[in-house]
This record gives C-alpha cells, structure tokens and sequence, in this order.
C-alpha cells in the first residue's frame, strides 16, 4: 500500500466547507420546510440565508479557481470507461475487480463522477441557488407582475433539495469503495490517497510525467511561464501542483515513499540518499552501498560522461528535467531511465548538491535500438523480432504494403483490446484508427512506404471496444531487397489521454 | 503532526471562521429602523379651570342647559360636533361597486341587538346626545348634545339605562342623581373611562361587542396593552386620542362594522413607521401582514366576549311559564355550525336566546385591503345556504399579489368573528329587523312580550319594510377587525404559530403558499421515497460487498 497526492489545499478546503455548508443548508432547510424544530423559526431562516451567501461565495471561488487552474477540465464528461465504471459498482466490486479506472492529480474522478458533478454543477446547484434567491427576494418582485405565488420557486427549491441530499448518501457511501473504507476521506484530508502499490505507482508516473511536461513547456517558452527564471518558475509551479512543498518538505520526503526514483547527491557527486524505488531500478539491494559511491559508478564510459556533465550543469544552478541516460545495474545489465533534477542549497543559499527523480524507459529504449540495430545493419538480424515476441511492455506490428496486418504481438493485441492476433491479422490497418485519424495515419504509412523511418510520434489508437487510446508509434519500412514491401514498428502506451494529447503536442513539435 | 496541523488549516480553521461568521452575522439588519423611543406623544393642555366659569355656576335644571352653557363659549363646537358621526350615527361613505351611502348605527344590522331602529330610547344610552328616543329625534338642535359624556373628567357622570328600572329616563338621558354643575366645572380632554363608557360595553356588557375593547383596560399592564397600560414597568397610560388623533371633534378610526372605506383611519405606521422592528425580514412581512396580526395574539384577555349569539332560542320560558333572565347554562363546549368551541360559558336568556362567551381569544385571520361591503336593510338574501356575512371585508391574496390600489394592497388581519342566528324573512327574502326593547306588556316588544311576530311586525313597520308573517332564523357573521389588546414585543406572536405545518394560526387561508405551513405531498413523498431509495440502495450494496469479501475470503 502506498500513498499518492491527488488533492490539493484549495479542494480540499473547498470540499470539507461546502460539505459543511451543505449539511447546515439542509439541516436549516427542512426546519423552513416545517418538518422539525431545531433551531427555531427565525434562527433557521437567517441562517439558512448566512449559509447560502457563504455557499454562493464560495461557489464563486471555486469556479473562478476551476477556470484559472484549468481544473475545470476534470469535470469534462467521458464516455471513456463510463460502462466500464458503471459495471464496476454493479458487479466487478464483488468480484474484487481491479478499479477500471485510476485516481490521479490530473484526473481525480472517474467517468462517473465526472457525469455526476457535472449534473451538479450545471443542473442541480443552479437549479437550487437560483430558485433560493427568487424564494429570498420573492417578496420585493411579488406585485411586479412576473411571479404571483411562491409555491412554484419553493417546489424547485425543495425538489433541488432532495436531489442534493440523495446525492450527499450515496456520495458518502461511495468513499467507502477505495483501498480501504476511509481511504477515500483520509484522502480528502490529507490528500494523500492509500492505493494498492500497483496503482500508486502508475498514479505517481502519471503526475509526475504530466509534471515534466509541464516543466519541459515551461524551459521551452511554450508554457504559459515566462521565460525569466525558467525551471525554477516551472518546476515550483508542477510541484506546486502536485501539492509538493519543496521549501519545506523537500522533494525527498514525498518520493522516498513513492514509486518514483529518488535521488540526491552532494556537491562532489556522491550519492546521499536513494529510495527504494531507484535501488529496484538499479537492482540494488543494499542501500547502504550506495550512499557514498560516486554518481560515475554506475555507468558505462559514455554514461559517465553524460551524467558528469548534467549533474555539473545542476550544480551551477541549473535544472534539468527528462534527460535521457544509461545506467549500469548491480547486475551488470543495463537500463535506462529519463532524470530530472535540480540544486538543493543549504542554509546560507549555497548549492550543495542536487535531487531529483528518475524513470525507467528501458522498454522502450531496448525497442528503440534493436530497431535501429535492425535497421542499420540493413535490416538483418532477428534480435529486434525477438524483443518484439516477447515484450510485454512494447507492442509490435507488421503491415504489408497492401495495408494488411501482417504480424502483431500479444502487447499489441492487449492494447488493442482484442482478444487474440488472429481478430488483427489479415484486416487492414483502418482498423487501428477513427475516421478522423485514419488520414493521418495513411499519410505516415505511404512516407514510409517511399522509405522514410518515422522514428517518434504519438497518436490515437481506436480499440476493439470502440475506446480510444494513445501511445508512441514508431514506423520503419519493410524491406524485401531493395523493395519496401511493408511497415512495421512498435508502439508504446500512453494510457492518459489528456497526458497523451500533450504529449502528442510535443511530439509535433520535436 | 505537520499533516495534522495541515487539516487544522485546511478544514478546520475555514470552518470556524465561515460558521462564526453564518452563525452571528445578523444580514437582516434594517437601515431604516425607526426605533419606538424616538415615538412622541404630543398633546394639548387645557390651561383652563373650568370651575372658575360664572356660566358654569348657575343650577342646571337639564342637561340641556348644561350644553347651552358650553356652547355659549364653545360656540361653533356644537354645528361641528353634529357633522360626526357620534352624533348622527351614520357617515358617507363609499362601499366599493355600490356607490356611496350614509351608513352607520342608524340603519345597519348586525348580530348582537341586530338593530337600532325602534330600539333607540334604549341604544341612545350610548348616543352623545339627550333625547335620541325614535327616529323622529332632531338631528339639528346642538342644545342635545351631549358634551359631557365624553368630556367629564370627575368620572360621576353616566347616561341612564333604561333596563335597570321601569320609571328611569330613557333616550341617552343623565342617570338619576348625577351632579351637573361638579361635571360641568370640571371638564376636559377625554379620558379613557369616558370613550370606555360606551366603547367598552356595546353589546351590553364588559367586552361583549369589540372582544379588544374592556374595562380591563383602564387598569392594566403592557401584557395586556402595550400603548394603554397604566401598570408595571414602561407604563405609558396612553389615552384614546393619541391614536385616535382628533381635529374638530373629528376622531379619526371607524370600525369596518360600519365603515367601507380607509379614510380617516388611526393607524400604527403614524407613528411607528412602516420600519419599526430591527429586523429587514419582519418589516418585509407588512407587505402582506398587517401589524396587529402578529401583536394581538389573543384578545379578550381579561374579560369574555361574546362570539355566538343564537336568537332562535330566545322566547323560551322556564316550567312556570317565567321568563329566564342571564341563566348560566352548564357545560364548557359549544358545538355551532359543525364546528366545537372550547372553554366557553354558555347563557341562556328568554329575552336574547343563546349566548356564547369566551376569554383570551384566539383571533380568526383574513386578507383584507381595507374596503368593505355591508348588508343593507333593503338587500335581499340570495343565498340562505351559507352564513350570511353582515359586512364582507375585501380582499384576498390576489389583491394583494395584483392590487387594484397600490396603497391599499390586502394584508393578513386578525379579526373576531361574530356569529349567530337572527330573523329572517324567508318569503321577502329580507333580515327582519325585530322591536326588542320595551317594557311595556302588549307593547309589541319582544323583551316584553317575548313574542317574535308581534315584534317583527312592529320593528319591519317602523323602517318602512315588508313583512311577510314568515320567518326563520339566519346564521349570520359580522367581522371585527381587531386593533387593540396589542401586546409587546415579547408577547407577540411568533415564526411558527404561522409558518407552521401541523397548527399554524394561518391554516384557514390558503390559495397561497405560506413557508413552513405549505408543502407539496406530492413533492415530499417522492423526495422521501427518493431518499429511501438511496439509503437502501447503498445499504443493500454495502451488504452484498461485505458477503462478498467474507466470500472470498
């Protein structure tokens, strides 16, 4: 079990308030309504009043906050996974079926809930705010000829209500469908969300891959930070939103725990902590090993080169994010992860040393050079093949020069969402796509066709079930002699969509 | 403990700052409050010591006399005071869709005596004037009015009641034995005993009539009357004419018994402003409630008044053939009308019938605009089937939602409904209007006779209507709205004696939608269904996911 931040302050001040404000409106609501006496007639009345500019306040705040944040994208409804979800509350959670979908700082609610918190958002709250203001200024436009009797606004009011209450039951019901039965308020709190290591670890890639991206927008002046201060200004801003307090928490405490790698070095290169995660990457097993030997250590003579000239970049104050590099494992083997670090100072503001994080890519890596050894070594040697048939990471495909699927491996079919090769092979390749991305797809299939290797990109992959998904594609021709007789290549999921279409812009852009 | 201190922040610090805030901030403040202290009474002095007065020393041998001597110096008092209607006992007046009229005592029925006509040397006891007997009396000659009445300040002198005793005058005469010369040395502005007079004890007796107007009220505390009490703490001992402002003997407020219309009223803005609670919410209500619906929340709260007044029952004698005089009848209910009254005294009189009484009311509400309608003595009764209301007061929620006169919008008022049984006949169609009081035998008198033909005959004859020989007995309403008895703040009513939905005081007026009073069944139902649906659902899903986890398990 682990833990992964998925709520920020401002939500969950925002939540437990209007939470708060919620139960109160209701409790002083009824009480108008005639049902109980609680707080007497009069004190309801005013502070049911009290209680809704409060509320109105703070709706005003959060939308305000939903826009400037970009938050209100979370609230877009997806027809992704929605059956899927659906199915999962009626059946799969009393098989003890994985969760269909994962929680994540970018996307916090599942299909569902985007479906349910919309409804309440554009339909219900307004519904209730609007009929509550006509019912408190009901009397200043009572003999202006427009409304004559109360009732009508009061029946809406009330029926809001009711809506808003059922909601508040199943709602509370539902936070007891996580890890744990509190799992989903202590998240709340706290904003640290318990899951099974499984999904803290995908939940962790995902925020801090979009942190990266944000970061990398960010040094490239095409994120909305300036380019004055560059990183700094970028790298605050992802941790920031990723609820990471560096000035007072340091990066490590959040991902000494986590799935990520940790890393930090002093100012002579020495390593000075690492989390678990990075000694797994490493296949180390004693961290005590580590700590003391030099950043230099674990790398092949180009590597060392490499890393040498990133961590002094570092250290002249520099910040790096999704540096490519090669590691040499415990093993001898070797992997490759992207890193991302910046300088830590000490207490008089002098560099000493620089942290960060890394993630492995190895799969991805390996596919990537066997194909270029394949293709370099004109397109001999089946040790690419090999990777292929047996990754379970990377996906791989072969389509002949007609458009017909040739070959694909399981990864491939997975992603697809079929059930076996045989439902792909010998289709054509429309297949793989949505009418809207099917040109696109064409177009990069008759470059390489002419001979052109399409080394990098990202698109959209149109599943069996009609779902959509995204992941790095890369297109090599097929050679038969001198003949291109067909493309193939491997593709590498991308499971977000939203981190996909980033990406995607990226891509482009590369 | 940071993550700790981080919650505290996040969550619970908002909240005691947001609820501190909802839960004292008094939004429902009103600008324009206008406090009751800044509320002066000016009055008059009367520099003047009227035992000085050579005119006023000289023996009065009428009382007659005695007002010549008034108006000797009071000149022009006496054709001023003869416009009003304490003296001509109608006034013109507008009844909405019918026209204007002279409407007042004179020629209007009602349901305690029913009428003045052929009754006056008994009703002009309470007539500011000498010699009321018939309705002959001359309307012109200000050497019968009666100045006194009104302006003794000794507190000696009363008008004669005839029923007392066979050989006492009659016609708003002086009593046997009151000193004219000591009341008219010592005169001045009416008191409240001298309005109380008449105004305390129509109908016969303590409080019978109005129910918010007794004797109870020249001694009492705020309790009992915020502006009259003369006990307790805040005391004001407000007299009459403070509210009721007065200007050449007009006195402004006329009870819709008789009136129509909302002119010359006294009302509590004159002085209180529409603004007068601190409270925005409470002053909002006076758009559609009047003042006295929330502050008489009860009247006749120190003496009984009538509210059923059975004549079908009058005549009755007892085994000796004798008449019943004021024979308290057992029991505490009163069932009238398919309705059960409560904690009620019962009386039984040969002369009256059936009477009804009852102590600290419960007042019944109505929208009102402030127009009226009245049965006049020529009206023919359509519809015999439904009480018949003497004087319908205007107004409904939709006058007040659309209203026809903006400044008169209808409001929620409280009133005292009258109700009773009085002669009806069913062949002209008309209320008969009966000769009562009499003490002559053979006279026609009913209360002499106790003879119901003989007295319609006479009392039809002498307004000059038709009478068939046929009657029966009408139930019959009259509406009093209620204006004093007002009770302090403390004592008014409050939120939910409305807006309440099992009791509330506002149960019989619908056509609108009241907060805490109306709900829609419909709506409540499927909401609640709606609620238990969910609960069960979650509770049902929570069940099978916990089987399910001992299951795989």
């Amino acid at each position: 079990m682990k833990r992964v931040l998925i709520y920020k302050r401002y939500e969950r001040f925002w939540h437990w308030t209007q939470a708060a404000l919620i139960l109160l409106l209701a409790l002083t609501g009824f009480e108008v309504h005639g049902v109980y006496h609680l707080f007497g007639y009069e004190q309801a009345v005013l502070f049911h009043r009290n209680l809704a500019w409060a509320f109105i306040i703070l709706i005003v705040f959060t939308q305000f906050w939903n826009v400037t944040t970009g938050e209100w994208h979370q609230y877009v409804p997806s027809a992704k996974l929605l059956k899927a979800q659906i199915e999962y509350y009626i059946t799969g959670i009393f098989r003890h079926a994985p969760h269909p979908t994962r929680k994540t700082v970018y996307n916090k609610f599942n299909p569902l809930q985007r479906l349910t918190y919309l409804g309440l958002r554009v339909l219900i709250i307004p519904v209730v705010v609007f009929s509550g203001l006509l019912y408190m200024y009901y009397i200043y436009f009572v003999n202006k000829g427009v409304v004559h009797d109360l009732g009508p606004i009061a029946y809406f009011h009330v029926a809001g209500a009711f809506l808003l209450l059922g909601f508040v039951v199943g709602h509370v019901y539902l936070t007891t469908t996580g890890l744990k039965p509190l799992s989903a308020i202590k998240a709340m709190l706290t904003g640290w969300e318990e899951m099974s290591d499984e999904d803290a670890e995908i939940a962790l890639e995902e925020n801090l891959k979009v942190a990266l991206i944000e970061s990398r927008k960010g040094i490239s002046g095409q994120g909305t930070i300036e380019k004055e201060g560059m990183f700094d200004t970028a790298f605050e801003d992802v941790v920031e939103k990723l609820g990471i307090n560096t000035e007072s928490t340091r990066l490590r405490e959040k991902l000494l725990n986590s799935n990520v790698g940790y890393f930090r070095i002093n100012k002579e290169g020495n390593y000075e902590e690492v989390n678990d995660v990075w000694l797994s990457f490493y296949k180390c097993v004693d961290k005590k090993k580590v700590v003391g030997s030099h950043v230099t250590l674990d790398r092949t003579p180009e590597g060392k080169e490499k890393i040498m000239a990133l961590v002094n970049r570092v250290l002249s104050g520099e910040t790096i994010s999704g540096e490519r590099v090669q590691r040499v494992c415990k093993d001898g083997s070797i992997g490759y992860h992207t890193v991302s670090a910046a300088p830590y100072k000490d207490e008089d503001g002098n560099i000493a040393g620089l942290e960060g994080f890394i993630m492995d890519i190895t799969p991805q890596v390996e596919a990537e050079q066997a194909l270029e050894k394949k293709i370099t070594s004109g397109h001999k040697g089946d040790e690419f093949y090999k990777l292929m048939a047996s990754s379970k990471d990377v996906g791989y495909y072969r389509i002949g020069k007609d458009g017909f699927y040739q070959d694909v491996n399981d990864t491939y079919v997975k992603l697809y969402k079929y059930d076996s090769k045989d439902e792909i092979i010998g289709k054509h390749y429309s297949l793989s796509r949505t009418k809207e991305d099917f040109e696109a797809l064409k177009k990069s299939f008759e470059r390489v066709l002419k001979g052109e290797t399409i080394p990098f990109g990202i698109t959209r992959r149109h599943c069996k079930d009609n779902s959509i998904g995204y992941h790095h594609i890369t297109m090599t021709p097929v050679y038969e002699g001198d003949k291109v007789v067909g493309v193939e290549g491997f593709i590498v999921d991308k499971t977000d969509k939203k981190l996909a279409e980033k990406e995607l812009k990226e891509s482009e852009q590369i | 403990m940071k993550k700790f201190f981080e919650i505290v922040l996040i969550v619970i610090v908002p909240w005691i700052v947001i609820f501190w805030i909802v839960f004292t901030y008094n939004g429902d403040k009103d600008r324009d409050y206008y406090s009751e202290k800044k509320i002066e009474i000016k009055r008059d002095s009367v520099p003047v010591d009227h035992s000085k007065f050579a005119v006023l020393q000289q023996k009065f041998k009428t009382p007659q006399d005695m007002t010549k001597a008034c108006l000797s110096c009071h000149n022009g008092r006496g054709k001023e005071f003869m416009k009003t209607p304490h003296w001509k006992w109608l006034q013109r007046d507008t009844i909405p869709g019918r026209g204007i009229f002279n409407l007042g005592k004179r020629d209007l029925l009602n349901d305690f005596c029913i009428g003045v006509n052929s009754n006056e040397h008994l009703c002009s006891m309470c007539h500011a004037g000498y010699g009321y007997g018939d309705k002959n009396f001359d309307f012109h000659n200000q050497n019968n009015i009666d100045c006194v009445v009104c302006h003794d300040n000794t507190g000696t002198y009363h008008k004669s009641n005839p029923c007392m005793g066979p050989n006492l005058p009659k016609s708003g005469m002086p009593a046997l034995g009151v000193d004219l010369n000591k009341v008219a040395q010592h005169v001045g502005e009416p008191r409240k005993s001298n309005c109380g007079q008449c105004h305390f004890t129509g109908g016969g007796g303590n409080n019978v009539k109005h129910g918010d107007l007794e004797m109870g009220l020249l001694h009492c505390t705020r309790d009992f009357d915020v502006h009259m009490a003369s006990k307790g703490k805040d005391a004001k001992n407000m007299r009459c004419q403070d509210c009721h402002k007065t200007e050449n003997h007009n006195i402004t407020g006329h009870l819709y018994t008789v009136a129509t219309s909302a002119h010359n009223r006294a009302t509590c803005v004159e002085c209180h402003t529409d603004k007068p609670h601190k409270s925005k919410l409470l002053n909002d209500h006076f758009k559609t409630v009047a003042c006295q619906t929330c502050h008489i929340s009860e009247y006749a709260k120190g003496f009984h008044t009538k509210i059923i007044w059975d004549w079908s029952t009058a005549t009755k004698m007892d085994k000796n053939g004798k008449p019943i005089f004021d024979k308290d009848l057992p029991g505490n209910t009163y069932t009238y009308d398919g309705k059960t009254y409560k904690d009620v005294e019962i009386q039984y009189d040969s002369r009256h019938g059936t009477a009804v009484f009852k102590k600290g009311v419960k007042p019944e509400y109505i929208w009102f605009n402030g127009t009226a309608n009245h049965h006049l003595l020529k009206d023919k009764v359509a519809d015999t089937t439904k009480p018949l209301i003497l004087n319908p007061l205007n107004g409904s929620y939709k006058d007040n939602v659309l209203p026809h006169d903006p400044k008169h919008p209808s409001k929620i008022w409280p009133v005292k409904v009258m109700r009773g049984k009085q002669p009806f006949d069913p062949v002209n169609k008309l209320l008969i209007q009966p000769y009562l009081a009499g003490q002559i035998k053979g006279s026609g008198a009913l209360w002499a006779d106790f003879n119901w033909e003989a007295s319609f005959e006479h009392g039809m004859k002498y307004i000059g209507l038709p009478y068939s020989g046929h009657y029966t007995f009408i139930k019959t309403e009259t509406i009093w709205p209620l204006n004093h008895e007002v009770s302090p703040e403390g004592k008014a009513l409050q939120c939910t004696d409305c807006h309440n939905a099992q009791d509330s005081r506002l149960k019989n007026l619908t056509g609108f939608y009241l907060p805490g009073r109306d709900h829609s069944s419909l709506l409540d139902n499927a909401g609640l269904i709606f609620i238990i649906l969910v609960l069960a659902g979650v509770s049902i899903h929570g069940i099978l996911r916990i089987v399910s986890n001992k299951k795989n398990n």
